[in-house]
């Protein structure tokens, strides 16, 4: 089975606007039905800012790429840091990935457990999700960008299907009192906004090498985090002029938005439309972390295709996101209070410091010269 | 081989892994059309009542042409200490489990409403087969006689009790509220809630008077004649904080709902410009705002409402039907809005009770300043001045101009 190289052959490659696909499903990912936020009606805002912290990271991401083409994150780390330093950093991003992976399974899981199948064991719907992930990865990345073609339009219509059905529930007075959260519970709201969703782009470390168009990359990025963003925004305004304040108290405001849809008492219960993005979006989301880190852990033990390794780690992965948390309220503690400052670990120092190490080096073999 | 392998372990997984854990089987499934919350005669217990559609017979009864509800739905009771609990002892009486996610109608007893709600509540919002979506109702009496009363139209009277719900924007003289949005105005600091009240009477079909039953709250099942008992929507109650304090009668809910923009349609009736009988003025769109206003004589209100109506019907023979009697009849109307705006508030001034939401509109627009009036609202809402004015046009006369009297020369 495996024969191609450790980034398959040449035919997975992906182009520049499967990248924007790829990336705003996986900003998509777990955010429309979860949010970080404390803050109620003015997430919003958070949610602007948040995006503008992102988009300043992810030129990080996109200089990276553009100085390595063709570079996974692994090998790049390997050239900067040397074999020794650079394993160990590239260790640290694969397991952020897989780490990342796991927790967007459990919320997936948790977001069922909660809303739907209530007797469900956890466990049955993870398996289930993740084979179906599992599977894709084996397909290779192309097939994930694939997918996502196909589900991104259908996500986006259904946003914009849920904000028209809810305009009879929507009011323009929920927004008031218009940005009366104290500045620093916005800010801080509106990094953790940076750190989950946006700044997750990280792990695509290990995709951009896959883009037949390098000098697109960058803007790929940004127009992925431009459309993701808009996405959410329109969630959000949704989820904030139905419910106003009372925006705090649901553990999933997206799924109680959508059970006030009442339109001539024939068009209701239509909450299944949030869980169905999930679905989809959730998919992608893991998928990607999936590959990430299985590529990453293939290039480190020097495996000749990554292939061979993704189930076991699908298994592993399913096994961390049952085991990671007790109960829900740690999850939830998890995503808001440590998440915000675990996260830019890896999501700003690794590449700040590869890059500022990168830039060194370089300026040195210039002087040398 | 590995394929066959393969194959055979698909084939067993599909065997051994097929439905789900979360299945509802619909004859495993006691369909609850109303449910109802009272206090228990036991101190501290809960006692809920729930009505199940017998889907055979709602079937049977249709067929035959009988709107009787009789059969149609059952019944029962339960204890237990709290809500969800007593929920659970349901299952002590039916050998389905009650499914509560076509629920219509939550009825708050009266005792219990006036205890205070938010204990109760909570499980009615977690749980997540209960939708938001249920009509919230408080009615005087217990709510076991109201689950257990008559349907009317429907064969299953939650269901008719939602429709008739529903249909509140029609007289729009009670105001109708939803579980989400009861809930959360309940919730807020600065707005009070209100639900449509209901009465118990004997409908008139049944000749002998209602002798209530030896104990309505006996959890055993009800017997069947007490649902010739039936109940009709007398007004609005006004919660402060999560207690039922008072009511609105349905002269001052319509002026509630006036100031919260919530009329559809109505008919206002005022005496005739003319001093010949009366003049009905049937009301085809109306809008509100309420406007907070902070001057150096400190915080008021305005309501400004604007209308559109025409002449619904007239009793006097003096014609309307010209511009000046119009221009006259709109005066009056304005001047009965407005008059029905301010019973409303003097009602609510009385029972301390900001359900307009005045105290929200201070919190949106002037935050800050809402911060320091906060702390005694209740005595600001007490003086607040508030003025209402109403901008009516009467824009029709519908199909005759002159009342139908002899032609007067």
């Amino acid at each position: 089975m495996c024969k191609a190289g450790v980034l398959g052959n040449m035919s997975e490659r992906i182009s520049s606007s499967q990248l924007v696909y790829l990336m705003t499903s996986f900003i998509l990912g777990s955010s429309l039905v979860l949010s970080s936020a404390m803050i109620g009606i003015d997430r919003w805002a958070a949610l602007l800012l948040g995006l503008g912290e992102g988009l300043a990271v992810a030129r990080m991401y996109t200089s990276l790429a553009a100085r390595f083409p063709g570079q996974t994150f692994v090998s790049i780390c390997r050239e900067v840091y040397g074999s020794i330093l650079g394993k160990v950093v590239a260790l640290a991003l694969t397991l952020f990935s897989f780490q990342l992976g796991s927790l967007v399974l459990r919320n997936f899981a948790d977001y069922f457990n909660i809303t739907q199948l209530s007797q469900t064991p956890q466990i049955a719907i993870m398996i289930t999700l993740m084979v179906a992930c599992a599977y894709g990865v084996k397909k290779g990345p192309e097939v994930i960008a694939r997918t996502s073609q196909v589900f991104l339009p259908a996500t986006i219509i259904l946003i914009v299907l849920s904000f028209v059905l809810l305009l009879p529930e929507f009011s323009i007075r929920n927004f008031k009192p218009l940005l009366d959260t104290p500045i620093p519970r916005l800010l801080v709201d509106a990094h953790g906004y940076a750190a989950f969703p946006f700044a997750e782009i990280v792990v695509f470390l290990m995709v951009f090498p896959l883009v037949n168009k390098g000098r697109q990359i960058h803007a790929s990025v940004v127009s992925s985090m431009l459309i993701a963003g808009m996405v959410l925004l329109v969630a959000t305004v949704r989820n904030i002029g139905v419910l106003g304040d009372s925006i705090e108290r649901f553990t999933y405001p997206t799924d109680q938005a959508l059970r006030l849809i009442n339109i001539a008492r024939i068009l209701t219960r239509l909450e299944i439309l949030a869980a169905v993005n999930f679905i989809t979006m959730g998919f992608v989301k893991i998928s990607v972390c999936l590959y990430a880190s299985t590529l990453g852990l293939s290039e480190l033990l020097g495996a000749r295709d990554y292939r061979c390794l993704v189930s076991p780690v699908a298994l592993v992965m399913t096994g961390v996101a049952y085991s990671a948390f007790t109960d829900i309220a740690q999850n939830i503690e998890f995503a808001q209070l440590a998440w915000p400052i675990y996260a830019p670990v890896f999501q700003v120092i690794i590449p700040a410091a590869t890059l500022a190490l990168a830039a060194l080096r370089m300026r040195k073999r210039r002087v040398l010269r | 081989m590995r394929r066959t392998l393969l194959i055979a372990i698909l084939s067993l997984i599909l065997v051994l892994c097929q439905g789900c854990w979360d299945r509802q089987e619909l004859d495993t499934i006691g369909i609850v059309s109303a449910f109802g919350i009272d206090l228990a005669e036991t101190p501290g217990q809960i006692l809920v009542t729930a009505q199940l559609i017998r889907p055979a017979a709602s079937a049977a009864n249709q067929t035959g042409g009988s709107l009787s509800g009789k059969g149609s739905y059952w019944v029962i009771r339960a204890t237990g200490s709290t809500v969800f609990d007593a929920i659970r002892n349901l299952s002590e009486v039916s050998s389905r489990k009650p499914f509560f996610s076509h629920n219509q109608v939550i009825v708050i007893g009266e005792e219990l409403a006036r205890q205070g709600v938010f204990p109760h509540l909570d499980v009615l919002l977690r749980d997540e087969e209960a939708r938001p979506t249920a009509w919230v109702a408080v009615c005087k009496g217990t709510a076991a006689e109201f689950i257990n009363s008559d349907g009317g139209f429907q064969a299953v009277s939650g269901f008719g009790f939602g429709q008739l719900l529903e249909n509140q924007s029609s007289p729009s003289k009670v105001a109708a509220m939803k579980l989400q949005e009861f809930h959360r105005s309940l919730s807020s600091k600065s707005r009070d809630s209100v639900a449509s009240l209901f009465e118990a009477f004997a409908a008139d079909r049944t000749t002998k008077s209602r002798t209530p039953s030896a104990s309505p709250l006996d959890p055993a099942t009800p017997s069947s004649d007490e649902s010739e008992l039936t109940f009709r929507l007398i007004g609005t109650a006004v919660f402060k904080a999560d207690r039922w304090v008072g009511d609105l009668n349905l002269v001052e809910g319509r002026g509630y709902l006036w100031a919260v923009g919530e009329i559809r349609s109505s008919l206002v009736v005022v005496s005739s410009p003319s001093q010949d009988g009366s003049v009905g003025i049937e009301v085809l769109a109306s809008q509100a705002r309420i406007v907070p206003i902070i001057d150096a004589d400190g915080p008021r209100i305005r309501i400004e409402i604007a209308t559109r109506a025409r002449l619904g019907c007239q009793q006097g023979p003096a014609s309307l039907a010209t511009s000046e009697g119009l221009s006259a009849l709109t005066d009056l109307y304005e001047k009965a809005i407005s008059d029905e705006v301010t019973q409303a508030i003097s009602k609510a001034k009385e029972l301390h009770s900001d359900i307009f939401g005045f105290g929200e509109t201070f919190r949106e627009s002037y935050p800050r300043v809402w911060r320091t009036l906060e702390g005694d609202w209740e005595e600001i809402f007490e003086r607040l001045p508030v003025d209402v004015s109403v901008r009516a046009q009467i824009k029709r006369f519908g199909v005759i101009s002159d009342p139908a009297y002899p032609k007067q020369r």
